[in-house]
């Protein structure tokens, strides 16, 4: 993200200042004319929770008052790398999956797997892949514990650290290494990027390839906010340290169950620099389901408390200013559990007793509040530059509001070390229901204040018409969001799978093996896992079918055979089209792991390209608006396989993603040059249907293992009718995909 | 029920079923109201071509609603001139989810004409015999012709459409003089959404020729009723700003807050802020001359811009508490709990509105059972026209005149004190410009108290004391 490129940056930050303004004042409005004297705990509660509003906000446009954007510098040579992967009870499939991107890393290094477990499974595989394997006899620590005895082991200049589902690609530590020339950088940061975007904590819209993710707005513009007050920190994972800084501060910090962030405010207080390399360089697996975000948001906020009882870092020695403003944002924010608790609990208070947490809600009043809360939250948006989106920041603080008020028994016990709890990834265990027990109370309770306070109002027992109004629209509201988590959730519990699904358009040939043995196509893998693929054919599959594939990836082909296990189909243009779900019953182990890193370091990226995880705010809209867009045709989603024949007679599969009138777009292994005159065979079943075109523009994907180019195609004149036939069979395509 | 068409057109009559049915069933919640009088008696003069004493203060053509309200009386009583509005009420219901569905779509007209017939005001004002409601149903129909006139595809439609809006409008204006406040706005709009030209010869110039023609020629002087009524409302009506901004803001408060969330609609923002502009000259009015008189039933007239705009408020709202699920369900329900809300609100201030303005059932009985025909009632309210038309088939010799006729002998139609043979005292309420103790010399020894009936409002309790001969 080139935030240098950004619109409207002056305006934004006007706007925050304004908002800062207006809030002081309607702050000091509100606690000099509207605290309600006979309901004076009632009135201070919900003030103290707009304070707490106002104090959050504030740091959070002080951290992103300007975000950096780094460029990577050129790598140092010769330099000495350990890379650790620390591990406790995360399944070796998981872990396999990382250590084979660990060891596909280009710069020399070293992989040593830090095994909390003592597993003989984790041995052998660290003995099958050729890494290290470190296993401790006590646990102390925890996870800190754990890689400072790794750093017992090692000798190299700079450890990289991975969680144990995190898997880097290829060219990380070239990208992070060169920040090091700077003798004072202690560690660069990179954000924590999650692959499996039908998690927890992931919304995806896929008409318009928008993800919104709960983290977002931490790795894109928090952690560049503060690095530009010297302040991004360490979070355990994606990260590359100088040995040097760890020794400096006595190794990773074990005071608290989050040792990253203690860990960077003792580097930061020896006067160490950070970096945060905003560039999405490894891809993990984010929470499934509501309890694994639970337990790791539990971590974290009782962690913070720890620090924020025993490291302060108001008060650490070595901190500057904007440091400790920082770190202090980063601490205080689980209060927000009692925040949010006020603020779902006034509506039903208001509704059942008539009682109001202030003098009056008049004219007044709303003149007061309105103008602050709207341009609060036009500020906000702002100044999120696009990673905000309000309504789902509500909705995941409906979701964690419980377990960060469970957070503050921290307070109450700071010097009682929890047990340090691994968050479960990839276990697709369903999740309790009694964790949507306070957005379930929250939704009932919001609902049966709203009918008490109507059926009074209609029955004329009450007068307090507008109030009732007003607050049964915010119960509803909060009524909204608690559902939305339970849906969510319970969506979630029915949606586990085996292996998270990637997306992509890779062509496969596949043969069925049953009595019509002779019965071959060429089609298209929409999504991929190690276990199976997702297959559309313009042909007639039956579920149980069995099926011997090729799967063409870049540069290597691979070998499975599967079995059709569910399947739908749809008849158009006199084709039928099928999209099936094929498991792999037999796929060697060596394709196996190509096809996991195929997966990790090609498809993630490509797959993750196609989406956008901000949107434009109103400022930049509004700037946007003038500048002219050239029209375009309109595309229809194709997923059609094609043989690719250049001009010198060079053969090649590759698939059209979307096609227009005028044009298409190809995913090619070739490597075409734009100029070059192409012909398309396009398979549709046995049929092909040869188009000419020439190419016209090109985007490489950056992998050196499995190269790929995304080619926009013009096609040459005469070729509507043929056009006009694939498009009929697109149509279905696009709906079949849509189901 | 799958056709969206056929669902609309269901979703619609339970609509205008629902309005017809709260309607009907508390017809006679109150004893006429002095306007619902004034209006019909009016009416019925012009009608028969009586002289019309009151006709040069009327604040509205005495030829538009007094004429229909007349007409409904002589079929149904009050009853009848009552359901005349029953009947604008449901069409301007109707004109609303039009505005509603040409400007944004059938779901938003659905939940315009449902927001419309949940308001409070708007059930009021069906059953109330005034101006109010045949006004606001022309400023209705003529908005729905200027918004409808985009889509018709003959260009010669199109100009049908906008002159008819004019015309609609002109008579919006003469029904009640209160109307063309709006008309610079809607002037403007039509000049925006159909150029200067179309706008200039389709619209703003047969309207202002109506107007001008109207002005000149009208047998009652328009100019100097408005002027001395203003006058007069400012003088008896005047209240702090504050009193008025909170008074103001009890009427229009729902529809706004609902029609803000309309302005934060992805698609359709711009319209809902041009709906809400377009509602907004009366209130300014209202605030600016700091006159507090009718301001809770003229918000009807904001109310037909500020609807379509709340109705997107509320879709938006739908969506934002469904938190944007894409479940149809989940919206739904949503939709429908902010209509229950507003569905409620308006119930209570219906119940409100019906009490507002004095039942004085009470005092008419008594005048059934101890007046006599040829008897003179003195009051201190306006003028007893109240009491004249609920009695005039009992006693049609009866007069009621002012108590100010009877005191001040240099009044042209001062009378001795002797022919008066009750005095009705409404000091709370109808007399509180003329307090009957400052005309206690009047009673002297003669007229003593016979009964005083306490009413009850819904805002407190005035009374009606009556004074009789010994």
């Amino acid at each position: 993200m080139d935030f240098s490129s950004l619109k409207g940056e002056r305006l934004r930050r006007l706007a925050a200042v304004a908002s800062m303004l207006v809030t002081v004042y309607y702050l000091y409005w509100r606690v000099t004319q509207t605290l309600n004297p006979d309901a004076r705990f009632f009135s201070w509660a919900l003030y103290g929770a707009e304070v707490f509003g106002a104090i959050t906000t504030f740091l959070f446009f002080f951290s992103v008052w300007r975000p950096t954007t780094r460029k990577s510098p050129p790598p140092l040579e010769g330099r000495t790398v350990d890379v650790f992967v620390p591990t406790l009870s995360e399944s070796t499939t998981v872990l396999r999956k990382t250590v084979l991107a660990c060891n596909d890393l280009k710069y020399p290094h070293r992989t040593l797997v830090l095994d909390d477990g003592n597993r003989p499974e984790v041995r052998a595989l660290c003995e099958e892949l050729g890494c290290v394997y470190l296993a401790r006899t006590s646990h102390e620590g925890a996870k800190a514990g754990n890689l400072n005895f790794g750093l017992q082991h090692s000798t190299a200049e700079f450890i990289t650290v991975f969680d144990a589902d995190h898997a880097p690609l290829p060219h990380l530590i070239d990208r992070l290494i060169g920040y090091f020339a700077d003798e004072k950088v202690a560690f660069v940061q990179t954000p924590q990027e999650f692959y499996n975007i039908d998690s927890f904590q992931h919304r995806v819209d896929k008409e318009h390839k928008y993800i919104w993710g709960e983290q977002y707005l931490f790795f894109s513009l928090i952690q560049p906010g503060r690095d530009r007050w010297n302040a991004a920190y360490f979070v355990g994972s994606c990260a590359m340290l100088r040995r040097r800084a760890l020794d400096d501060v006595g190794g990773f910090a074990t005071a608290s169950i989050t040792e990253d962030m203690l860990t960077s405010i003792h580097i930061h207080a020896k006067g160490w620099r950070s970096v945060y390399h905003n560039e999405n360089l490894a891809y993990g697996i984010a929470a499934e389901t509501i309890e694994p975000f639970h337990i790791q948001r539990l971590r974290w906020g009782i962690g913070g408390w720890q620090i924020f009882f025993k490291k302060n870092p108001l008060f650490v020695r070595g901190l500057t200013l904007p440091q400790r403003l920082c770190y202090f944002a980063s601490l205080i924010y689980p209060v927000e559990g009692l925040q949010k608790l006020i603020f779902y609990v006034t509506p039903p208070v208001v509704l059942f007793t008539g009682v109001l947490p202030m003098r009056a809600l008049d004219v007044n009043y709303l003149l007061h509040f309105v103008p602050y809360y709207a341009l609060s939250l036009f500020a906000f948006n702002e100044m999120g530059r696009g990673f905000g989106g309000n309504i789902m920041l509500e909705q995941f603080s409906m979701g964690k509001f419980a377990t960060y008020l469970r957070t503050t028994g921290g307070i109450f016990r700071p010097r009682r070390g929890p047990r340090f709890h691994v968050t479960p990834k990839g276990e697709h265990k369903p999740a309790p229901y009694g964790l949507v027990a306070p957005q379930t109370t929250v939704l009932a309770v919001s609902l049966c204040a709203i009918i008490f306070a109507l059926v009074q109002l209609v029955l004329g027992r009450r007068n307090d018409d507008f109030i009732i109004a007003v607050n049964s629209l915010w119960a509803l509201y909060n009524s909204g969001l608690g559902l939305a988590i339970i849906q969510h959730d319970l969506k979630k519990l029915v949606q586990r799978r085996e292996s998270i699904r990637i997306e992509d358009a890779v062509p496969v040939l596949y043969r069925k093996t049953g009595a019509d043995s002779n019965h071959a196509r060429l089609a298209v893998a929409d999504d991929l896992t190690k276990k199976g693929l997702s297959m559309l054919s313009i042909d007639e599959i039956g579920v149980g079918e069995e099926v011997a594939l090729q799967i063409v990836l870049p540069a290597r082909t691979l070998l499975a055979d599967g079995k059709v296990i569910r399947g739908k189909s749809k008849a158009t243009d006199g084709r039928t089209i099928s999209r099936v779900g094929v498991s792999f019953t037999e796929m060697p182990a060596g394709q196996a792991d190509t096809m996991s890193r195929y997966l990790a370091e090609s498809a993630v990226t490509k797959f993750m390209g196609e989406y956008t995880t901000r949107y434009q705010t109103y400022v930049e809209r509004k700037m946007s608006r003038s500048e002219k867009r050239r029209k375009r045709a309109e595309r229809f989603v194709a997923y059609l396989p094609v043989a690719i024949r250049t001009e010198n007679d060079e053969f090649s599969y590759g698939v059209l993603k979307n096609v227009s009138e005028s044009g298409a777009m190809l995913v090619s292994r070739d490597l075409l040059t734009p100029g070059d005159q192409v012909m398309l065979d396009v398979a549709l079943g046995e049929e092909r249907i040869a188009l000419a075109g020439v190419v016209v523009r090109i985007l490489e994907h950056q992998s050196d293992e499995f190269p790929e180019m995304f080619v926009g195609i013009r096609f040459n004149e005469g070729e509507a009718e043929k056009v006009e036939s694939v498009l009929a069979v697109c149509e279905g395509v696009g709906e079949l995909l849509s189901e | 029920m799958n056709n969206p068409t056929a669902w609309a057109r269901t979703a619609l009559s339970g609509i205008i079923a629902y309005g017809l049915l709260i309607s009907v069933a508390r017809m006679d919640y109150n004893s006429v109201f002095v306007d619902e009088a004034y209006d019909i008696t009016i009416g019925h003069q012009v009608l028969t071509g009586q002289p019309c004493s009151r006709c040069p203060y009327a604040t509205g053509s005495v030829y538009v609603h007094p004429v229909a309200a007349a007409f409904g009386d002589s079929v149904g009583g009050l009853y009848g001139a009552r359901m005349m509005n029953v009947w604008l009420g449901l069409g301007l219901a109707l004109l609303i989810y039009g505005v509603g569905r040409v400007l944004f779509d059938v779901k938003t007209g659905l939940i315009a004409a449902a927001l419309f017939m949940c308001s409070g005001q708007t059930l009021y004002l069906m059953k109330l015999a005034t101006y109010d409601m045949m006004a606001a149903f022309l400023l209705g129909l003529s908005f729905f012709l200027v918004v409808v006139a985009g889509r018709r595809v003959p260009r010669r439609a199109d100009a049908l459409a906008l002159v008819c809006g004019a015309v609609a409008l002109f008579l919006a204006s003469i029904t009640k003089y209160l109307v063309p406040v709006f008309v610079p706005f809607l002037v403007i709009y039509v000049w925006c959404r159909y150029g200067a030209r179309r706008a200039i010869l389709l619209f703003t110039l047969p309207l202002a020729l109506l107007l001008a023609v109207y002005a000149y020629f009208a047998v009652f002087p328009v100019l100097s009723a408005v002027t001395d009524q203003v006058a007069d409302i400012r003088r008896t009506s005047y209240v702090p700003f504050s009193t008025l901004s909170d008074w103001t803001f009890r009427w229009v408060a729902m529809g706004y807050l609902l029609a803000v969330f309309g302005a934060f609609h992805e698609r359709h923002g711009r319209t809902a802020i041009m709906l809400i502009v377009l509602s907004v000259p009366l209130v300014v009015l209202h605030l600016v001359t700091q006159s507090e008189q009718s301001v809770n039933k003229n918000v009807i007239f904001s109310f037909v811009f500020l609807t379509p705009a709340a109705a997107l408020g509320v879709d938006h709202l739908g969506n934002l508490f469904s938190m944007r699920s894409g479940r149809g369900a989940t919206k739904t329900f949503f939709t429908v709990a902010v209509l229950v809300v507003v569905w409620a609100y308006g119930i209570h201030t219906l119940r409100w509105l019906e009490k507002q303005y004095p039942d004085v059932t009470p005092v008419i009985e008594f005048f059934q059972e101890k007046g006599h025909d040829g008897m003179t009632v003195a009051m201190n309210g306006w003028d007893g026209v109240l009491y004249q038309y609920a009695l005039r088939s009992r006693f049609p010799n009866a007069r009621f005149v002012h108590v100010t006729d009877v005191s001040d002998p240099g009044h042209h139609r001062g009378l001795p004190r002797e022919t008066v043979d009750f005095v009705v005292c409404e000091d709370l309420y109808y007399g509180k410009q003329h307090p009957c103790a400052d005309y206690r010399y009047i009673f002297g020894t003669d007229l003593k108290l016979l009964r005083n009936f306490e009413i009850e409002h819904s805002w407190g309790v005035t009374d009606a004391r009556i004074f009789g001969r010994r």
